[in-house]
Formats: structure tokens, sequence, C-alpha cells
């Protein structure tokens, strides 16, 4: 994992993203090639308006403890809030800020966790929302956060999507994540929030599986147009191949992305592509070690796997 | 397609129907439509005109071949028509040289071959009874109203005991005071009868009214689920209750608005076709 070398600064009041807090949870493998008996907290972030900030990581949790070893545990997403969860109280005190919910997403190479990446968000509208697939084989709500959104949120509960329909459907089926740009106009967005004060930006579906084929549930992120999730967040496409033996340290070739991403230079893109291929895992980029682009102080990368192959990375920067 | 149980009693798989076109590759007017049903559910589908409900409908009546997906009740697969399904279209299509009780005894004739004639007659009396005709049953089609021929047809296809009943908007020729007390008729047989039925339906009220849920359809070509809707409100309903439900409203405006939304993508695919058309015509002016 690259290291983190920003200095701690000054916190100030607001982040001008909804996600205000990320940490990244690493699954160590131990000498014998087993994976260790608990995560990790590799990195932690609090995102401020002037300078985001490091603070200290030193912590491990077992599966169930924690929400990192919940979604562990759980092998699926797991969303806290509430002024009762003494986890996510835990969380705002390490953090020294106010969150709202938690969001803590795993990362499989095929049925292995490679890491969690747990999502702090507050002070803004926007919603987040994890599909699972029930009995029918339809997608319904398994847990969420709302703000702005109280017409959506009630409907939601309601709402059922089978394979490929609606945004939660189609990440589905082609087991891919997507990015729904202003959703009231998009013809894939299907749910209505007119009535609600909120006023969607983007749709962000991202696919969570141990096994390439089977999503076992869907994340949706819906961000406001006042705050988004990150400074910038896109989706890229990536052609890679499985480790073998005779090539165990395959490449990832970087091959589009979303257009959110437009304004960065393919040679960039390629190299944080040679950097997930090296670390086969999320990634974590800060600008003093000279692999962001100017204007922002760090970002996040996270693989979406298809078996030992990275099909997808989801680029957070902030 | 899994083992039926009474959470999957209609499994509705990939459903594709498509049509041969002479200028290219075959249209599918519906595509990878999923659907499942439980024992006794009643399931509207909702849409635009010409979307492909009534084709999806067909298809599940066995009066439509499939051209590609699977479709079971009760776990065995549908390739035809069968007394295990019932189907009442919108206009009655009652034979005028029978009385009400002769309509319901043709069918009642069919699926009761080893019944007495009294049982039989029995059975077609009861379910005439049921729709509120037990006045009427010795009427010809032209002695009785549309609401009262629709009647006829909903008694005549209960009276085969259907596992699925399939309703192709059949309250769309009658007036408002009729439509219902119709819908009032049918959802206490169902009520009564726990029979698995999927309505086509284009009336947003009728559909969070009868329904424990809304199946939305895109528009087509490739027309498909969009979503589906679960409608909470508990059963036996009295439509005064459900009217002034605080969140009726909630999910009225959710169905609209889906319609809405599929409509301006209508507008839009159509603007896009027209631009296409354009661009072609003017390249053609341009090469002379």
């Amino acid at each position: 994992m690259t290291t983190m070398t920003i200095k701690p600064s000054t916190m100030t009041s607001e982040s001008v993203t909804l996600i205000n807090y990320v940490e990244v949870w690493t699954l160590p493998e131990n000498d014998d090639g087993s994976s260790a008996e608990s995560l990790q907290l590799d990195h932690a972030f609090v995102v401020d308006r002037d300078q985001s900030r490091r603070i200290d990581s030193n912590q491990k949790n077992s599966p169930g403890q924690g929400i990192a070893g919940s979604a562990w545990k759980q092998q699926g997403p797991v969303i806290l809030q509430g002024e009762n969860s003494t986890v996510l109280a835990n969380v705002r005190s390490h953090a020294g800020i106010p969150i709202d919910a938690l969001l803590a997403i795993p990362i499989f190479r095929d049925y292995d966790l490679v890491n969690v990446v747990v999502f702090g968000v507050t002070n803004g509208n926007g919603g987040i929302e994890i599909w699972t697939r029930d009995e029918r084989d339809e997608l319904a709500i398994s847990g969420s956060w709302y703000e702005g959104l109280a017409s959506f949120e009630f409907i939601s509960q309601y709402v059922r999507f089978p394979k490929g329909a609606g945004v939660p459907g189609a990440c589905w089926k082609d087991g891919r994540p997507r990015i729904v740009p202003r959703p009231a106009e998009a013809p894939g967005f299907i749910r209505s929030f007119d009535k609600d004060p909120a006023h969607l930006a983007d749709c962000i579906g991202l696919p969570i599986g141990r096994d390439y084929g089977f999503a076992g549930s869907i994340i949706l992120l819906l961000s406001d147009e006042s705050k988004p999730f990150a400074r910038n967040f896109s989706l890229w496409q990536c052609e890679s191949s499985a480790p073998s033996e005779s090539d165990p340290d395959p490449t990832i070739k970087f091959s589009g992305s979303s257009s959110n991403a437009s304004d960065f230079s393919p040679a960039w893109c390629q190299q944080i592509c040679d950097e997930v291929a090296k670390e086969r895992g999320t990634v974590i980029l800060h600008a003093e070690s000279g692999n962001l682009p100017e204007g922002f102080q760090f970002g996040v990368v996270i693989p979406f796997f298809a078996k030992e192959s990275i099909n997808d990375l989801a680029v957070l920067l902030y | 397609m899994s083992k039926s149980t009474s959470n999957r009693y209609v499994e509705i798989v990939n459903l594709t129907k498509a049509y041969p076109n002479p200028f290219g590759r075959d249209i599918e007017v519906v595509k990878d439509f999923n659907m499942i049903l439980k024992k006794g559910e009643i399931v509207s589908v909702i849409g635009h005109s010409g979307c492909g409900k009534s084709t999806v409908l067909t298809m599940v009546a066995g009066l439509n071949p499939i051209s590609a997906g699977e479709l079971a009740v009760e776990g065995k697969q549908v390739s035809g028509p069968g007394p295990d399904r019932s189907v009442v279209f919108q206009s009655p299509c009652l034979l005028p040289w029978m009385t009400s009780l002769e309509n319901v005894m043709l069918g009642v004739k069919q699926c009761y071959p080893h019944g007495s004639r009294k049982q039989r007659r029995q059975i077609c009396e009861h379910y005439l009874n049921l729709v509120g005709l037990a006045d009427s049953m010795h009427k010809y089609p032209r002695e009785m109203s549309g609401g009262m021929q629709q009647r006829v047809g909903i008694a005549r296809a209960i009276a085969l005991k259907p596992q699925v009943l399939l309703l192709d908007e059949p309250f769309g020729r009658l007036d408002s005071l009729t439509r219902m007390d119709l819908q009032d008729t049918i959802l206490e047989i169902l009520d009564r009868e726990k029979i698995t039925t999927m309505v086509i339906t284009h009336d947003v009220d009728e559909a969070i009214y009868m329904s424990d849920r809304i199946c939305m359809m895109t528009n087509g070509p490739e027309a498909t689920v969009g979503q589906m809707l679960e409608v909470p409100f508990a059963r036996p309903r009295v439509r005064a209750e459900i009217l002034d439900h605080p969140r009726y409203y909630d999910f009225r405006f959710a169905l609209i608005a889906f319609l809405e939304k599929q409509e301006h993508a209508k507008d839009a695919h159509v603007k896009s076709v027209h631009e296409k058309l354009r661009e072609s015509q003017n390249e053609l002016v341009a090469a002379g």
C-alpha cells in the first residue's frame, strides 16, 4: 500500500464533499500466504475544506468488530447511522468531526477479502442505498441513509428491481460499476425524487460480490448538486489479465473513463493503473508523493475484480 | 428455473418476444422480462399503450409463443394454453346465441368432463351468483349491458378454477361507476378464492387499489420491467380507506412520475430518429 505523507493541518468546520471521512482497511497475508485474523487500518483521512488531513490509523478489527469487521463478517456492505451507535460514536471521536453515517464497502478479489473501505458522510443532501437480492431474485433495499430525500426514501422501501432493471439491476446484470449523471433526465434512473428538496447530480452504482457474475449486493450513491461525494469521482475501465505462473505480475491497461475524468491525461491514468496492478488492492494517492493532479490533496482508487482480473476502478479525488 | 414454491408460483425469466423483420434483425418488442409471482398474489402491469403489456399476458396465457426465456406455473413449463390459466379480455367475447349460463357452461364442460350435468350447472350458477348475475342467468348478451357482459366473462374465467387468472384491461370499456363496482366484485372473489392474478391496466388508481405489487413496464421496443412496487395496504381493501390513506398519493405520484419519464424517453427517441432521418436525407441530397 502506498504510504501517506500529508501533514496534519488545522481542522476546518465543513467539508465541500458529502464524504468527509475515509478509512482503508487491509487484510494482510501471513508469511505462509494465508489471511491474517484481523483487519489492519492502513489509512484514515478527514476531508476538510482547506486541507485534508491524515489521522492516526493504528487499529485492528477482527470479524464482526467495528464497521469494517462487520462488513468482513457479513461479506457485504454495511451502513451505520443513529445516535445510539457506539461504533459511529467511536469513529466520530477518533476523527474529531461530526459524521451522520458510515458506509463500509468490502472489496473482494475472487472469493478473498482484500480491503474494506469505510466512508463517513455528513451535513449535506444525498443518499446511500444497499440493494440485496431477495427470494424472488429481485433487489430490495437492505440498508440506507438519506438526507433531503424524504419522499424518495419512503417510496424506495417498496421498490424492487429485477436483474437488468433500473441502475441497481443494470449493475447486477453486467457486474460492473456505473455512473448515471443527472438522474432526473436519465432514462435508466426510474425512481422519482421530484418532490424532494435534494437535486441529485450523480447516481453511482457499485456491485459488491465474492464471485464474478454474482453481485451479492449493489451500493447506490446519490449525490446532490451542491455537495458531491468527492471533488472528482470517475469510473475507469481497464483491460487486465489474471496472474498466472508465466505472468505473476499482470499489467492493467487503462481503456477509458466516465466523463468526470476526461480532464486527466491518459498517461496519468495509466500510471495509476500500474500502481493498482502492483498493489492488487485499494490504492491511496496523495499530493506530496506526486501521484495526484494539481489541486487535489488525496485520493482513493478502489478496484473491482472479476475473479482475479481488474476490470474497473472507482477513483475518488479530494 | 428453480424448484417451485408458493413464493415462486409463477416464474417468468428473461421472457422475450421477437417478430421477424424483413429489413434487418428481428424486432424484440419485449426483452428479458423477469417477474416472480407468489401464490394468491395480485400483480398489475402498467405501462404506455403499445409497450408490450398484453404481449406479456398472452405469452403467459400460452396464446402467443415465446421467442426466448422461460415461463413456468407451479414449476411446470408453459408451452401453450391450458385450463390452469384463464384470461379475461377487454371485450367479453360472449357467444351471442347463448345465454350467460350457457356461455359459462362452455368452459366448465371442458374442465369437468366427469362431473354430472347437475354438478356442472351448480358450478356455473355459483360463479354467476358470485359476480352478481343470479337474476340474469338466462339472458342473452344482447339483453345485458357491457358491465353485465363483462361479469359473465369473469364468471366464465373463474369457473374453470384456474391457478392463474389473467385480466387484460378488463374494465377498459366500462364507465367509471361500473368499473369500480366490478373491481370490488373481482377483489372479493380473489380474496376468497386466492387465485394468483395478473392484471393489465392503464389506470394507476386501479393498479394501486387492486394489487399487491405493480410492475412498471418500460416503453418498447425491448420493453421490460422498469421496476416493481410493493403495495403495502392490507386485504380485504376498502376503497374509501385506501383513498384516505396518508401515503396513497405517494404511491400514485411514483407511478405517474415513472410513466411521465417513459413518455419523455419516448419523445427523445422519436426526436433522435427524426434527426437521423433528416441527416440521411441531407447526405443523399448532397450526394446528388
